[in-house]
């Protein structure tokens, strides 16, 4: 019984009607859902590109690469800066004869973990909150939601900056925290809860009086297994999309702070801080600095865009635009 | 309505506290104090002591910020070296100004039922804010620069214009291209150009700003003007050197030429966003019932898109432009920093790099004020354009 | 017989999805005249709507295409007319009143611009008339204080006080053919009966010949002068409503009449119900499209489709190969005569 809330009851195809092209196939919810995956052929794309690049990443140390911080210098000893791409060295070097080509898979790295790590959390406390905040009505859910607004109305860049800025000087920090990426993502993480955590409400709210959670809860079901088996299942697809749109702008925020100086620090390559300095080298004539890194985190987000749109696609297609 | 408006304002305000004490208590976990940097300069060394005291720093953190925040909303006669004296009922005006055009707000959006009075209010504000801003004399204490930058009101009340004037360039760039585009396409669903625009709108939706701006810079004014040797558009500040010199005309055009840039770099990422969203609320309308009935009572077809389409079609977009608004303040950050641009923006990492406790507090507060202005605005906005709208 | 007012034939209107092409309305043809109150009954997906629509040339290409046929509207074929010409027709010759009038007016004008808007659109007057046409209008459709409610919203009436609106509209410029698509279904069935008196009496009024679109056959048996019955984008049966309900010719029309529920039978008989689903719009069963789910099906019907021909010498139309022969009227409705029907009660029709 438990099962029914959720799952498609495949039914016995009435032979005799099916005959007459009157019966209707038996279709499951994955068959929906995979065939109108693959209809959107830029998300499938999008996942083989993003699959690439996660393996890219975590291969790095293994590949033939130089050091992303090394400055190379040539048989003569003489340093490698700026030189175009040629062989050997595919992207070229950067003003400090850094091999471009090697920074943009290690920066891949940064951008990768804030995204990802950023995604779980939001994830994380998005589901928890907005789940607490839909199933517990009155006092628990305005204490939950007064809290969820004052988070949204946070302007996200001003104090993403403030604490990118001083993250290092905070005393009490981890070492890992205060330098590397992680410390970006958990900035981000939670900072972005908030929409997440709307839109579970939203869905427990409407979930709860459907008629398979009050039979379950009749059946005598506990809150906690109307929760993990009836409702959370069926709010599945909205809490997957937004996540990924999150974990595309996490990575754009991050971009953005590392540009400014304040996110990821050096010697640890980024995207953002390869823009920045890629783009006072343009101006001089070496353009290989800026395209490439900017090409790579172009490519990254929109292909979890893609995807996201398309698994939107593919999980809800009732969905329309969203108001207010 | 009052009501709705009066919780919205208490909750805009719980938010700005709240923002306030974080923002306060993350500077307070910088490592050192803000004099820390000083007492690196020998010569600086006599004055530490002075200077802790005068700021009040020695004080415990709690009484810091509540110091703090006495004198942010403590109004008091300008003056050049910042707030000494206090006020008189004349320097009250302005906020006589707008209070009044509230309340007519309130009256106009409860009262008059017509549909042309989006227009009434709009013009109503225009003049409020003019009449506001020339007769503003009355500055707030919002501290002395750490950096030796004077008092932080003239910091910030002198830059904030140039700020105002690329966000409502990039605002007006955005909705200018933006609705068009997305109505377009929604009138030509499926076409080669509704393809286009939806795959462009994504990928300039997913590159960051930065990248845009720098972009723009390169293609637009530096590879230009070396490949055709035309110099259309300048890559930093507002005004050339003799701007001064110029007539009027001339003028318009140095300011456009310094706009643009910037300006499109904010634009092109929020026209995306409207483009899609448009297209969306321009295609349920159009599949809606009273577009057919529309139809059906043999309106040509210019009308019922123009008429009946398009009306019902903006509503939303209200909301999207608010919800905007906040990302058109963080893309000034970056952009100006990029262009050069004296705001507020550029003000703001300049201060975050050398830790200047009270210019950073200030210009957060401004910017978190400007949102949840710009968000109740858009609230009454939505329900003057959708006569549904019961405010409780 | 008097010139018809409208003469349609052969209409085919086919949409293309992604499974296929639907075929809506497939090969119907019927004429109209001046006054008449034509009822056009059958499940939904029976293609009532879309023939509606077709006449007034609502249907949206690239979707929607009319592929074949003649409108022929007071000697004039509406499917040659260019769209200028028809957009006259619209709302003044021909008006169309939609089942839903909670969504049929537009929600950020207020009803007093709507409606003057159709007036001055038709009728070449300026605003102040159209304001006193609009308020006659109103009034005609008594609804109180018309004068002040012009101001209103669409959001400020009730359900009923606005389907009386979208009549008020329909007929304000007194057209020569009111279409009705279930005015009355989205209704309260209190207030059902008082809009459909209320627009027959002012339709009569005026002239007006009606189309009413419905599935409910009481409604049809209250209110109209013919009926056409309508199943799976053909006509299966047509003639004057007494001949229909009194002695039906059609298995499809017996099923539809044998499932009403009546008062003065009740409980005598268990509701009858027809078996099955209506078929798949895009893979019509050869033959007989009701073959499937017929009760009399023989083996002709399994592969020439039937044509809509006269039976008797009453005007009667029916579609079926055994007309003839059936004698529906003296069958013994009774579950029992169809032992298919209890087997699954979730898949009957009720009509």
């Amino acid at each position: 019984m438990s099962e029914m809330g959720y799952q498609v009851e495949a039914e016995e195809p009435d032979l005799a009607l099916e005959a007459e092209g009157l019966a209707v196939e038996p279709i499951t919810q994955w068959d929906l859902f995979s065939a109108r995956l693959r209809r959107h052929r830029l998300a499938m794309v999008a996942a083989g590109i993003l699959a690439g690049l996660v393996m890219l990443v975590v291969a790095a140390p293994w590949l033939p690469l130089h050091d992303p911080t090394e400055r190379l210098v040539d048989e003569a000893g003489r340093s490698l800066v700026n030189i175009a791409p040629r062989q050997g060295l595919w992207l070229g070097t950067d003003d400090l004869g850094r091999d471009v080509l090697s920074r943009v898979i290690y920066g891949g790295r940064a951008s990768l973990i804030v995204g990802v790590t950023a995604g779980i959390l939001v994830a994380l406390l998005g589901t928890l909150i907005g789940s607490l905040a839909g199933y517990y009505p009155g006092l628990p859910d305005q204490a939950l939601m007064r809290f969820t607004d004052l988070v949204l109305g946070l302007p996200l860049l001003p104090v993403a900056i403030v604490v990118g800025r001083i993250l290092p000087e905070i005393p009490f920090l981890p070492e890992w925290l205060k330098q590397g990426p992680f410390g970006i993502a958990l900035l981000l993480g939670f900072l972005s809860w908030g929409s997440l955590a709307r839109i579970v409400r939203a869905e427990f709210l409407s979930l709860r009086e459907k008629e398979f959670v009050e039979a379950a809860r009749a059946a005598g079901a506990s809150d906690r297994r109307i929760v993990f088996r009836h409702i959370l299942p069926n709010a599945m697809s909205p809490i997957i999309v937004t996540t990924t749109l999150v974990v595309g702008s996490a990575i754009i925020i991050e971009a953005a702070l590392s540009f400014l100086g304040f996110g990821v620090r050096p010697p640890t390559p980024t995207w953002g801080a390869m823009v920045a300095q890629g783009g006072r080298l343009a101006v001089r004539g070496f353009w290989w600095s800026l395209v490439f890194p900017g090409i790579a985190l172009v490519v990254t987000v929109l292909s979890i865009n893609f995807l996201g749109d398309g698994l939107r696609d593919a999980l809800d297609p009732t969905q329309t635009i969203e108001r207010k | 309505m009052l009501a709705y408006i009066t919780r919205r304002v208490v909750y805009g305000v719980v938010t700005l506290l709240a923002l306030s004490v974080i923002v306060f208590a993350l500077l307070q976990m910088s490592g050192g104090g803000p004099l820390d940097r000083l007492k690196l300069n020998p010569r600086m060394q006599p004055y530490i002591q002075q200077l802790t005291k005068q700021w009040g720093l020695d004080q415990p953190v709690w009484k810091q910020y509540l110091t703090w925040l006495r004198n942010y909303v403590s109004p008091c006669v300008e003056r050049s070296q910042g707030c000494t004296e206090t006020i008189g009922l004349h320097n009250a005006i302005p906020f006589v100004v707008l209070a009044v055009a509230a309340v007519a707000t309130v009256l106009i959006v409860m009262k008059v039922r017509t549909y042309w009075r989006a227009g009434l209010i709009l013009g109503l504000w225009v003049v409020a804010l003019f009449v506001a801003i020339q007769n503003m004399t009355i500055a707030f204490d919002w501290g002395i620069s750490f950096q030796g930058a004077g008092p932080v009101w003239d910091m910030i009340f002198s830059r904030v214009g140039a700020t105002f004037r690329l966000g409502f360039a990039a605002l007006f760039l955005a909705l200018l291209i933006g609705i068009p585009l997305g109505i377009y396409q929604a009138i030509r669903q499926y076409s080669f150009f509704d393809q286009l625009g939806t795959t462009a709108a994504f990928v300039t939706f997913s590159t960051p700003i930065f990248v845009i701006a720098i972009a723009l810079q390169l293609l637009l004014a530096l590879y230009l003007e070396k490949w055709t040797g035309v110099k259309l558009f300048y890559v930093t500040g507002m005004n050339s050197p003799d701007y001064g010199d110029m007539n009027l005309l001339q003028r318009l055009a140095d300011i456009l030429q310094h706009l643009t840039l910037p300006a499109l770099s904010i634009a092109l990422i929020s026209l995306a966003g409207y483009s899609r969203f448009q297209r969306a609320s321009m295609l349920e309308v159009l599949h809606s019932d009273y577009l057919r009935t529309a139809k059906a009572k043999g309106l040509p077809r210019r009308k019922i898109v123009v008429k009946h389409a398009l009306r019902n079609a903006l509503i939303p977009i209200v909301t999207l432009v608010s919800l905007d608004i906040a990302f058109i303040v963080s893309g000034a950050i970056i952009t100006e920093s990029i262009f050069g641009w004296p705001g507020i923006g550029r003000l703001y990492i300049n201060a975050i790099q050398t830790v200047d406790y009270p210019v950073v507090m200030s210009i957060v507060m401004v910017i978190g004020i400007g949102i949840v202005v710009m968000n109740i605005v858009a609230d009454i906005l939505y329900g003057v354009m959708d006569p549904r709208v019961r405010y409780e | 017989m008097p010139e018809p007012l409208l003469r349609v034939e052969d209409l085919r209107t086919y949409f293309a999805t992604e499974e296929g092409v639907v075929r809506a309305v497939d090969g119907i043809s019927f004429e109209m005249y001046p006054g008449e109150r034509r009822g056009v009954v059958g499940e939904s997906g029976s293609g009532k709507s879309v023939t509606a629509m077709s006449i007034m040339r609502l249907i949206e290409p690239p979707a929607g295409n009319i592929v074949t046929g003649q409108i022929v509207f007071q000697g004039t074929n509406l499917l040659e007319l260019p769209e200028d010409e028809m957009q006259r027709i619209r709302g003044g010759k021909i008006a169309m009143i939609f089942q839903d009038p909670m969504t049929a007016l537009n929600p950020v004008y207020t009803i007093g611009d709507q409606l003057m808007e159709t007036i001055m659109l038709h009728q070449k007057v300026g605003r102040a008339e159209a304001r006193e046409i609009a308020i006659k209008a109103l009034e005609d459709v008594q609804i109180p204080n018309a004068e002040q409610r012009l101001g209103d919203y669409p959001h400020q009436f009730s359900g009923g006080m606005r389907q009386r609106v979208m009549i008020a509209m329909g007929l304000s410029c007194n057209p020569d053919l009111l279409i009705a698509d279930e005015p009355t279904t989205a209704l309260d069935v209190t207030t059902q009966a008082q809009i459909m008196d209320l627009m027959l009496n002012l339709a009569e009024e005026r002239g007006t010949a009606v189309m009413l679109i419905t599935h409910d056959l009481g409604v049809v048996a209250g209110f109209c002068d013919t009926v056409q019955v309508m199943y799976a984008g053909g006509i299966v049966e047509s003639g004057t409503a007494d001949d229909i309900f009194h002695n039906p010719q059609h298995p499809y029309t017996w099923g539809l009449l044998a499932s009403m529920t009546r008062l003065d039978d009740a409980r005598k008989h268990r509701l009858h119900s027809i078996p099955g689903a209506p078929p798949s719009l895009i893979r019509l069963p050869e033959g007989c499209r009701f073959r499937p789910r017929c009760e009399f099906a023989v083996d002709v019907c399994r592969q020439i489709l039937p044509v809509l021909s006269p039976v008797g010498d009453d005007g009667r139309l029916v579609a079926c190969h055994r007309a003839e022969e059936l004698d529906l009227k003296t069958l013994e409705v009774d579950a029992a005569s169809s032992p298919q029907v209890d087997a699954d009660p979730a898949e009957g029709v009720s009509a």
